[in-house]
């Protein structure tokens, strides 16, 4: 005997059958006439996210550190903005690249290379983060209250320093400051301070890094 | 009767179709793309660049002044100018070494009047006064990048200390400069 014909010699289970099968299907099937009914969700659009960001100082120094003399107490600050640009939110990174070291006769731009005495290896570097830009219209935060991301070597940042997961619309202040540590008065000063020992061995001397913000969605 | 369940397979195919649907809209909701690695960058450089302390002194290496055949009375005075021709200010300082007297007792250096002035610009602005052994260093104060100052040096011996014994006598002094940034 087929199902069909079973049913058939049984209503009430065919019945039972039914209406399981309509519980089961909600609102789809409504009884064994040859009723539908059905709903649906037009127009799903499915667009990728933008992870873009923008850089306060894009083609400018963070800061510019002419003339250095030994001591903290000449550090020299700049700030950059980094905002995060796009629909999504995005882990934001730093990278450290030392471009030049360089002579300097004049105590702000490069001459020739310089092999030993690099002033990338004697500078101190801190980064802190300011905190976000906040209220509206957004106010940049003072750096009054900062976090520390970076405290050490100038050329020892790396290439991928943790910052923060950035939301979409967030904007952030970081604080960069770098002074050459005092090692002390050199023992044996010349007429001119350019090559002694001592801290004197990195008197005249240039050095630049590039400082690049990567962002990943998360 | 197979009509009714033919319509009921239709009718469950487009439950499930929708089930699907939905499953794959809630799926796209922020997910989908997760697994995706999209990326930006930007970038900012430093540029850092230490000082010159640079100190010309014309005179280095000579004296100052050469005060031959002095006597009571007598005076003598010799200038030099300092120059700071780096590229940042320093603190300089003057200090003397190598003080040597012929006899040691009684000696020239503490019979003679020693005065060092700042005879850069107007009134003159007096650094030492004592004997030239009593000096022992002067603080000359801060140079900025590419100054220069004139010092005058002057050597007295007072008249009331005409002491035979100083007949022949020599004395000698270096002087040293030093700046510090």
């Amino acid at each position: 005997m087929s199902r069909i014909a079973f049913l058939a010699r049984h209503p009430r289970r065919s019945i039972t059958a039914l209406a399981t099968l309509v519980a089961a299907g909600a609102v789809v099937v409504g009884s064994g006439a040859v009723f539908s009914t059905q709903t649906a969700n037009p127009s799903n659009t499915f667009a990728s996210g933008i992870l873009s960001q923008t850089n306060s100082n894009t083609g400018s120094a963070i800061l510019t550190a002419s003339n250095l003399v030994p001591g903290a107490s000449h550090a020299v600050h700049g700030t950059v903005d980094i905002k995060n640009s796009g629909t999504v939110g995005g882990v934001f990174t730093l990278a450290e690249t030392i471009a030049a070291d360089k002579d300097s006769a004049d105590g702000v731009t490069g001459g020739a290379d310089r092999t030993s005495n690099k002033l990338s290896q004697a500078l101190h570097l801190q980064i802190e983060d300011c905190g976000a830009w906040s209220g509206s219209p957004a106010v940049a935060p003072d750096c009054s209250s900062t976090t520390s991301i970076y405290d050490g070597a100038f050329d020892s940042v790396g290439s991928s320093h943790a910052l923060s997961t950035y939301g979409s619309g967030e904007q952030r202040r970081y604080k960069f400051t770098v002074y050459l540590p005092d090692g002390g008065t050199p023992g044996s000063p010349g007429a001119t301070s350019v090559g002694g020992s001592g801290d004197n061995a990195l008197s005249g001397a240039f050095t630049s890094a590039t400082f690049t913000w990567n962002a990943v969605t998360n | 009767m197979n009509r009714q369940l033919r319509a009921l397979t239709r009718g469950t195919r487009k439950w499930l179709l929708l089930a699907c649907l939905a499953g794959l809209a809630a799926a796209t909701n922020g997910v989908l793309f997760s697994g995706a690695n999209l990326a930006t960058r930007t970038s900012s450089p430093i540029m850092a660049a230490s000082g010159i302390l640079k100190m010309t002194n014309p005179g280095a290496g000579s004296a100052i002044l050469s005060a031959s055949g002095m006597k009571p009375g007598d005076t003598r005075s010799g200038t030099l100018s300092i120059s700071n021709d780096g590229s940042v200010g320093g603190s300089y300082q003057l200090s003397a070494n190598g003080l040597t007297d012929t006899p040691t007792s009684p000696s020239l250096s503490s019979t003679l009047s020693f005065s060092i002035d700042d005879i850069t610009s107007g009134p003159a602005t007096n650094l030492y006064t004592g004997t030239l052994a009593g000096f022992s260093q002067a603080t000359l104060g801060s140079f900025t990048a590419s100054q220069s100052r004139t010092y005058r040096f002057q050597l007295s011996w007072p008249s009331a200390s005409a002491n035979p014994a100083l007949q022949g006598a020599q004395t000698s002094i270096t002087f040293a400069w030093k700046a510090n940034t």
